[in-house]
């Protein structure tokens, strides 16, 4: 199987469970070698040129959004961002009406961030244009899991048998879910760390495919200690506020007591844990702010590898690319 | 003039097997049931020669969306929808606008009917004013208007008080409060979309447990044995709830039940949609808005309970919950699609492949949706009998068909069985005597 033809193949990137592993390694091989091109004097190559990406947001975002518009103008791409504040969507028009209307304006791609679960799986059904999901409600977030993944790999090496504690609000996080999918993937180890409010118990306690929906094994526990044990990677998850959160755990003084992440609970882990957020980080929420400033934290690592990974991203699915025009 | 239908095997409603009887009707009415040897020369004879022939088919649940909503049904789509699927009386949901619960919006209502029905339409109030649950509606005048039963549908009667008082008063009016429950704690705030459990969490989708509904119908019978007062359970689709339902019967207590077509056929894997290629991949197809029904569509388990439930007459009423919406009603993302499913047209094709499956026996499915609702709304249908209306459906149960919703005669195309072979085909609905239906004219 060649990877490259097999990627070639992909009308749009919906979730993490599209790739297998040797996509994921394709696209890091790939990514790697877009490095070279943003360490130039002129960061810019012309292989997006006349073509325009729009990236459609109907909730906040700062680094997927940012990332994803330098990463197409780097390509020379034209990029359009709107969000739902400021377009029709205030006026009442309806999602469908909204991309039509984009795809007939003459987007060659969408970039989209949606508040509703599967909104990118509805809007791929309905227009021709390629949808790269930048996060839909809570259920995924695929490119946020690519940079992830790329980052543990170049930082810390083969991802195969690594052992990742995703700590926090799992039930509301589209992280977790394409976490769970995309280092399982790979060959990690997943363990979920949350009050049981907070987590996905049907995600955590099953044992076989559910007629033929693949998940992976996922061991919960809502002991951080014997969450940290074996850890070789944690995972730290914002905890969402906007996501009635609020009702899930009595009050954020109980919940930083038991599941932030700082000093004390780090020494229950190996030495050598590294630690991930894939932003935004409520500090001394959970995270301590003197940890996420340490330097077993990857988290200026995953910002970084945010913008390769979506050029990546956006020459698999609309670049007539080779290697070497690059 | 005279009718003959002749050559079929007949379900009488009561009987527990089929006869080879042919029905006289007379006009309005079935004059006589038998063997004739008629020479009379103005007789039209119907023939139905490797048909089962049935008294029409009675829906105690539906939603015909006018007034309010002609966008997405009228009362002239949706009663020619319920024809062509063997229906010949249905009551219509208090879900419109203005809601049904007041003497004035039923007797509009009424008259919009004998406008543009061509079946018999049966009107349900709502319990409560404006479905709003806080002030119970005039329900004496109502019944005296012609209300056959009251329910808040779509919401449920939540406030404790107010479901006791209103079965208590429901004794004095002689007719049942139809609750659709859902305890809206459990359902948290009615966020929920789908099934609770592995799916819905796969698919970051808010769940509706099947405690939601069971613990509130497990109020509901504590009420009902409390006030000695008449309930109905609207669409059951929880295993729970019929143990529920088992342990009120245990307990003397009365109550009638009703599951619909897609609760007894259909699992919550119809929100993946259609599959392109690799279900272990969530494909674009899923999140089928069309699978997107209230109560939620459950697991095999649940319908094997449902099953159950009609086996050990627990439920005794088949009831569709018609529920059809306008194309923007459903072309969205799954959070913010209406619940509901068009559902006349592919009843009967739907409820026959537990009878085909051999889960069923025939003639006790076909009392579920004929003789079991007519005891359920005190009405003279529901039979084939002398002096009965001559409300006939007519169907053969091996027709093999396939359902493209571009066909329906209902406005709603929202089902998730789009493309679906159903085997069980309605070929004439006789209602008064009349053809209302016939797949040979369409």
């Amino acid at each position: 199987m060649n990877p490259e033809s097999q990627l070639k193949k992909l009308n749009h990137l919906l979730d993490i469970d599209q790739l297998t592993r040797e996509d994921i390694l394709y696209i890091f091989e790939f990514t790697n070698k877009l490095e070279s091109i943003l360490k130039r004097a002129v960061r810019k190559v012309p292989v997006l040129r006349g073509k325009t990406i729009i990236n459609y947001f109907s909730e906040p975002s700062t680094r997927t959004r940012v990332s994803f518009e330098n990463a197409g103008k780097i390509l020379s791409a034209d990029v359009i961002n709107m969000s739902s504040s400021g377009s029709s969507d205030e006026k009442g028009e309806s999602l469908l009406n909204t991309v039509e209307t984009l795809e007939s304006i003459g987007a060659n791609l969408l970039v989209m961030r949606h508040y509703d679960s599967g909104a990118p799986y509805f809007v791929a059904r309905n227009i021709n244009i390629p949808i790269i999901n930048a996060g839909d409600g809570s259920h995924a977030h695929p490119t946020q899991n690519l940079i992830d993944l790329y980052t543990v790999y170049k930082q810390v090496g083969d991802i195969d048998g690594l052992n990742l504690t995703i700590l926090g609000d799992n039930i509301h996080s589209r992280v977790a879910r394409s976490t769970t999918l995309g280092f399982s993937e790979m060959g990690a180890n997943i363990t979920f760390c949350a009050p049981p409010t907070m987590d996905a118990k049907y995600l955590s306690n099953h044992s076989t495919d559910f007629e033929g929906v693949h998940w992976p094994k996922v061991t919960y526990t809502h002991d951080i200690k014997s969450a940290f044990n074996n850890a070789d990677l944690i995972m730290v998850l914002r905890t969402q506020f906007e996501r009635k959160s609020n009702l899930v755990f009595p009050n954020i003084n109980e919940y930083t007591r038991m599941f932030k992440l700082n000093e004390e609970v780090l020494g229950y882990a190996p030495k050598n844990v590294r630690i991930l957020h894939p932003g935004p980080m409520n500090l001394g929420v959970e995270i301590d702010g003197y940890i996420s400033n340490s330097d077993k934290t990857l988290i200026k690592q995953q910002v970084k590898n945010s913008v390769s990974i979506r050029m990546a991203l956006l020459l698999i699915l609309i670049g007539d690319y080779s290697l070497d025009s690059i | 003039m005279r009718q003959l239908i002749k050559n079929g095997k007949v379900f009488d409603g009561q009987s527990d097997s089929l006869k080879n009887v042919d029905i006289l009707i007379n006009g309005k009415y079935i004059e006589d049931v038998g063997k004739f040897d008629l020479s009379e020369k103005d007789i039209e004879i119907i023939d139905a020669n490797n048909c089962i022939v049935s008294p029409g088919f009675i829906d105690i649940h539906s939603h015909l969306r006018e007034p309010g909503y002609e966008y997405k049904e009228t009362i002239a789509t949706g009663t020619r929808a319920a024809a062509k699927g063997g229906f010949t009386s249905i009551c219509a949901m208090p879900t419109t606008i203005p809601v049904l619960d007041s003497q004035d919006s039923l007797e509009y209502l009424k008259e919009l009917c004998n406008d543009k029905s061509i079946i018999k339409v049966l009107p349900i109030s709502a319990v409560t004013i404006g479905r709003e649950g806080k002030e119970i509606v005039e329900m004496q005048s109502l019944v005296d208007a012609g209300a056959i039963g009251f329910s808040d549908d779509g919401d449920p009667v939540s406030d404790d008080y107010i479901m006791k008082m209103s079965l208590e008063y429901s004794k004095m009016v002689g007719r049942p409060i139809m609750n659709h429950c859902d305890d809206r704690g459990i359902n948290y705030k009615a966020k929920g979309v789908m099934n609770e459990g592995f799916l819905a969490q796969r698919l970051g989708c808010d769940g509706i447990p099947n405690a939601a509904e069971a613990s509130m119908l497990s109020r509901d019978m504590l009420l009902t044995e409390l006030t000695g007062g008449n309930y109905h359970a609207c669409h059951i689709s929880a295993s729970q709830s019929l143990d529920i339902l088992k342990n009120a019967r245990e307990r003397g207590v009365p109550f009638t039940a009703e599951v619909t077509p897609h609760h007894l056929t259909l699992t919550e894997e119809y929100i993946l949609g259609s599959s392109e290629n690799d279900r272990n991949q969530i494909g674009k197809n899923a999140y089928n808005t069309n699978a997107k029904v209230f109560p939620p569509l459950r697991t095999k388990s649940d319908i094997r309970s449902m099953i159950n439930g009609i086996k050990d007459d627990l439920i005794t009423i088949i009831a569709t919950d018609h529920a059809p919406h306008g194309f923007e009603d459903k072309m969205t993302t799954i959070s913010q699609a209406d619940f509901g499913i068009s559902n006349f047209e592919t009843a009967l094709g739907s409820v026959l492949e537990i009878v085909h499956s051999n889960e069923i026996e025939l003639v006790k499915l076909l009392k579920c949706m004929t003789s079991n609702p007519a005891s359920f709304l005190k009405e003279k249908i529901g039979r084939i009998e002398k002096k009965y209306p001559a409300d006939i459906t007519i169907f053969d149960s091996n027709e093999k068909w396939t359902v493209e919703s571009d066909k329906f005669i209902s406005k709603g195309k929202n089902t998730p069985i789009e493309g679906k072979e159903l085997t069980g085909k309605v070929i004439t609905t006789i209602v008064d005597g009349e053809i209302v239906y016939s797949c040979f004219g369409e």
